[in-house]
Formats: C-alpha cells, sequence, structure tokens
C-alpha cells in the first residue's frame, strides 16, 4: 500500500515539473512574469546613475545589460580601485548581480582578489536604504586575515553596494545572520557607510 | 756542483712544500682540542633571581666544549646546540623531562664528532629566554665539566631594558589572537598569536622592568573569553580586561597584518577616530616602530576597529608588519627583531606618559 502511494506522489510530481517546464519557453505569464517585471520597475527607478542599455535578449525574457561599478584592493592594500562591469539584470537584481560580479574576482594587474573563492553569495536585500548582504561560512573559514585584508574586504563590498546611491548603508551577514567581525578587528555589529578613505 | 745544486734545489723544494703544508696547520694546531665525549645529562629546578627556572646540565670529559646555537622559531620550540669535536659517549639519546619550561632533550651525533643536542621548550626559545655557561669540574660534588643551560619562564634580557616615563603607570597590554584563532598565518606557517604574545610579553618585561604596572589580556596561547566564543564575546573579553582594572590608563592591542596579495608590506597603527589622546598615542607608536622596525611606513589611521573602539581610555592597535609577505614573516619570526619592536613599543609608552 505505501508503496503504491509513493509512486503515485511521484507520479503527480512528474507531471507537475513537465507541466512547469512547459510553460517557461512559451514566455509563459506565469510566476516568472512577476518576477522579471520587479526587476524592470527597480531598474527604472534608478536608471538615472548606472547607465541601463536595453539588450535584444532573444529568449523574450526581461533581461537588461547593465554597466556597475565593483572594487577591488589594489595589490599593496592600500586602497581600492573602481571596475567597470557589465552584468545582466532580470533574473537577478541590480545589487545581487553587481555582488555576484564582485565575488568573480580580477585577474587584471595591480588590483587583487580579497574576497576568499571559496565564499558564496547567499542574498542581498535593500530595504530602507539598507543593504543585507549574506555570505556563506566560507568568507570567514577561508580569510587571509589582517586588519588591511579584513578593511578592503569589507570595504569592497560596502563601496561597490553604495554605489547604487539608494543604498545608504550596508550591513553584513554571514549564513543568514548577523555578525561581530569577519577576521576579529572591524566592528561589524552596526550597518557601515559607504569607506570613502578607501578611495583615495 | 751539479749534484750539490740539485741537493739545495731538492731541500729548498722540500722546505717551500713543507711550509705550504704546514701553513694551515698552524692555526688548527693551536686551537687543537681534545674529543669531548659527553657523561651525562642532568635536569633540575631551580631559583635564578628570585625566579623559579630549569637547570639542564650536560656533563663533559674535557673543559672547553666549543658549541653553537641555532632556532627554528616557527618550526618547533626547540633550542639546537651543535656541540664540534664531541662524541655522544654513553648518553641516551632521548631524555623526558618533567618541567613547565621544557618538555624533552634529544642527542644525536649527526657525523663523527658532530654532536647535536636539542632542546624541546614549552614556550617560543627567545633571547633571554635561556642562558647558557660552563662550569669546571668539581671533584668534590663529583660533577664533570659542564656546558649549564638555564631556561627561565621569561625573557630576561628583555627584563634588563629599562624605559622613562612609565613608572607608576597602569598599562594594558592585548596580544592579539590566540587560542582558537591563531589570527593571519604567513607563508611557511608562522601564526599571528604567536608573533604577537612574544612581542607583548617583551612589552611586559620592559614596562614592568621600568616600574610600571601591565596587565595582559592573555599570558599564553589561549583564547580570553574562551574556545569558539562568539567574536563579540572574545573582542569584549579583551576590552573588560582593561575596562575592569582599576586605574588602567592605556590599552594597546598588537597585531599582524594580512592581505590577499603577498606583496603587501608595512607597518601601520590605528586608533579610534575623535580620540586626540588615541590619536597622539597612535601617533607615537608608529614613529617608534618606524624608526626600530625600518619598514614600510603606511601611517596612523583610523578604523572601526572592536578593541579601539569599545575601549573607554586612550587605545590604539598596531600592526607590526605582514605576517603574509615572506620577508615580513621571517622578521616578525626573529626574535631579535622582536625585541627591538617591544622596546619601540614600551619607549612610545614612555613618551606618551611623558607628555612629548
Amino acid at each position: 500500500m505505501k508503496h503504491y502511494m509513493r509512486y503515485a506522489l511521484l507520479a503527480v510530481a512528474a507531471v507537475m515539473l513537465l507541466l512547469l517546464a512547459g510553460c517557461n519557453p512559451s514566455g509563459g505569464k506565469g510566476a516568472d512574469d512577476g518576477s522579471s517585471s520587479g526587476a524592470r520597475a527597480e531598474s527604472s527607478a534608478t536608471a538615472g546613475k548606472p547607465q541601463a542599455s536595453s539588450s535584444s535578449s532573444s529568449a523574450g525574457a526581461k533581461e537588461e545589460k547593465l554597466t556597475v561599478k565593483v572594487y577591488y584592493p589594489n595589490e599593496d592594500g592600500t586602497k581600492l580601485l573602481a571596475v567597470k562591469r557589465q552584468v545582466t539584470v532580470g533574473k537577478t537584481d541590480k545589487y545581487t548581480a553587481a555582488m555576484a560580479s564582485l565575488l568573480e574576482g580580477t585577474k587584471e594587474k595591480g588590483q587583487t582578489t580579497i574576497i576568499p573563492k571559496q565564499a558564496k553569495l547567499r542574498s542581498v536585500k535593500v530595504e530602507n536604504g539598507i543593504a543585507k548582504v549574506d555570505f556563506s561560512q566560507e568568507i570567514v573559514k577561508n580569510f587571509v586575515g589582517g586588519s588591511t585584508g579584513e578593511t578592503m574586504l569589507v570595504g569592497s563590498v560596502v563601496d561597490t553596494l553604495t554605489e547604487f546611491p539608494e543604498v545608504k548603508k550596508v550591513q553584513i551577514l554571514v549564513a543568514g545572520k548577523p555578525v561581530e567581525t569577519l577576521g576579529g578587528h572591524m566592528d561589524l555589529s552596526q550597518p557601515l557607510a559607504r569607506m570613502k578613505d578607501l578611495l583615495k | 756542483m751539479f749534484t750539490k745544486l740539485s741537493h739545495v734545489c731538492g731541500l729548498l723544494l722540500l722546505g717551500v712544500m713543507c711550509l705550504v703544508m704546514l701553513v694551515p696547520q698552524i692555526g688548527e694546531a693551536a686551537r687543537r682540542e681534545p674529543v669531548h665525549t659527553m657523561q651525562s645529562v642532568k635536569t633540575a629546578e631551580t631559583t635564578i633571581d628570585g625566579e623559579k627556572a630549569l637547570r639542564i646540565e650536560l656533563g663533559f670529559d674535557n673543559p672547553n666544549v666549543s658549541y653553537s646555537t641555532s632556532t627554528k622559531p616557527y618550526l618547533q620550540k626547540q633550542l639546537i646546540l651543535d656541540l664540534k669535536n664531541t662524541e655522544p659517549g654513553k648518553v641516551k639519546s632521548d631524555y623526558k623531562v618533567k618541567s613547565k619550561l621544557a618538555k624533552a632533550i634529544h642527542v644525536d651525533e649527526l657525523e663523527s664528532r658532530h654532536t647535536q643536542v636539542r632542546i624541546d621548550f614549552t614556550n617560543p626559545v627567545l633571547d633571554g629566554t635561556y642562558q647558557i655557561h660552563e662550569e669546571a669540574a668539581d671533584r668534590k660534588a663529583r660533577k664533570p665539566h659542564r656546558l649549564v643551560i638555564d631556561i627561565f619562564p621569561r625573557s630576561h634580557a628583555a627584563s634588563s631594558d629599562k624605559v622613562d616615563g612609565v613608572r607608576g603607570h597602569v598599562i594594558v597590554l592585548d596580544p592579539g589572537h590566540g587560542g582558537s584563532d591563531t589570527g593571519a598565518v604567513g607563508p611557511t606557517g608562522v601564526t599571528e598569536a604567536s608573533v604577537t604574545l612574544s612581542v607583548a610579553q617583551q612589552v611586559d618585561a620592559i614596562l614592568e622592568n621600568s616600574g610600571a604596572r601591565v596587565i595582559m589580556t592573555r599570558k599564553s596561547d589561549r583564547d580570553v573569553y574562551g574556545p569558539y566564543a562568539s567574536d563579540r564575546q572574545e573582542l569584549q573579553a579583551r576590552v573588560n580586561v582593561g575596562e575592569y582594572t582599576p586605574g588602567a590608563e592605556l590599552f594597546l592591542s598588537i597585531h599582524c597584518n594580512a592581505f590577499s596579495n603577498p606583496s603587501a608590506h608595512g607597518m601601520e597603527t590605528y586608533y579610534y577616530g575623535g580620540s586626540s589622546r588615541g590619536e597622539r598615542l597612535a601617533a607615537l607608536l608608529n614613529e617608534e616602530l618606524e624608526q626600530a622596525g625600518g619598514l614600510l611606513n603606511r601611517g596612523v589611521k583610523t578604523a572601526n576597529f572592536y578593541v579601539i573602539k569599545h575601549s573607554s581610555m586612550p587605545a590604539s592597535l598596531v600592526e607590526l608588519g605582514f605576517i603574509t609577505n615572506p620577508r615580513e614573516e621571517a622578521l616578525l619570526a626573529d626574535a631579535s627583531y622582536q625585541a627591538k619592536l617591544a622596546r619601540a613599543i614600551a619607549k612610545a609608552l614612555g613618551r606618551y606618559f611623558q607628555g612629548d
């Protein structure tokens, strides 16, 4: 009896999956539409600052290319350098896209990757001018340490997100929880404003 | 005639040859020592200058044992004595030591007549944590010629140092990291926690010797709050050491810097923005550390660092150098370099209290 129930459930689940999968390529009017219109609303709200360029995405999804600025420390960890990156927004919002781009790291001469490559971005949420960016545990576990390491890591995150004018402050979370520090130096318990002195 | 000449020539040649062969031996002959044979390895607890110490006596059959010492500071807490022209004789190859200062003694004949004695210390082997002297045979006490190694719980060299201006002042020293948190780790494995502790201990010794009262947030390789506490608990525990010490006037946190790019290098000092006394403290520390350490000066900076932000007294955090930079890692692990930095820090604190 139990076996039959399990198979029946599996079959129902499989049918539902097929139906859902069928919906997507046909440019469906389901849940997908809602999220992309949300992204559109966000990018139009800030169309002034980061130059949005409409793209000719063939799939018909509402995806746009956007140029964002991400920040990497220089080689000796004395300041942050702005790097322009093209990201795709639509499925993901611009904040997440910018952070994901930052986490890709850099291979450019003169720039240094400071966020451990094992660290993953869990989410970025912006509310009331505060961006809450959530990383996986590896951002602590694989962190190189040092005052300079910590300042540059936190600075690159904060300055990349506060590049969006509506983001005033940034709070760093690890595995969904607020943290007091990453490497034992900086006090991260309060949201941080743009770290301007790292951009000189 | 011809034969006589050839005789003279032959003699001359022989003479020259003799000279040539003798020359390098003249020096050696003067220094030629009998081969030493080790007779005994003995340990005893003792008291030196009112402080408990461990005495290790290596016995030999002849006086004038020639030895050289070396350490591998970042690999082992081990003092190595190389004894040239010495055979281990009948001493054992390993001795266990029941002491808080050393764990074991190893004796090996590395090659013919080259014996190596290695002593496993409990604490890092630093200048002034041990002394070696030779003692002549004492027939009445039935003691052979001895090489005596005294091991101290803390550096004696540093404590002979003094600085002006700190007498009567109460100072909190915070060796960064420790215990479950090694801090940053250098390319060859030197840990930030071990360097900060070693330097802080030497600063402590100089300041105490100069009449100051020093409170250390930690005196060994341990967490201040407890292992695997939250970061806030650990950092606040360090701040609390200062906050709950009556009369504490100054909080100094000692760190080594790190970066993901090994080329980053140099020294820097921090204070919490807005604290003018903190700024002066950080500036004096910066000046003395630059002069003594000779590294690139990255400046006096402000930062949102927990321990300096939450301390109610003037506070500074110093980054001695980059442990992730191979050159600076080696310097930071070097005992005499650490001693230089410790002296510089103590001097800066003296200047701070003197209102310099």
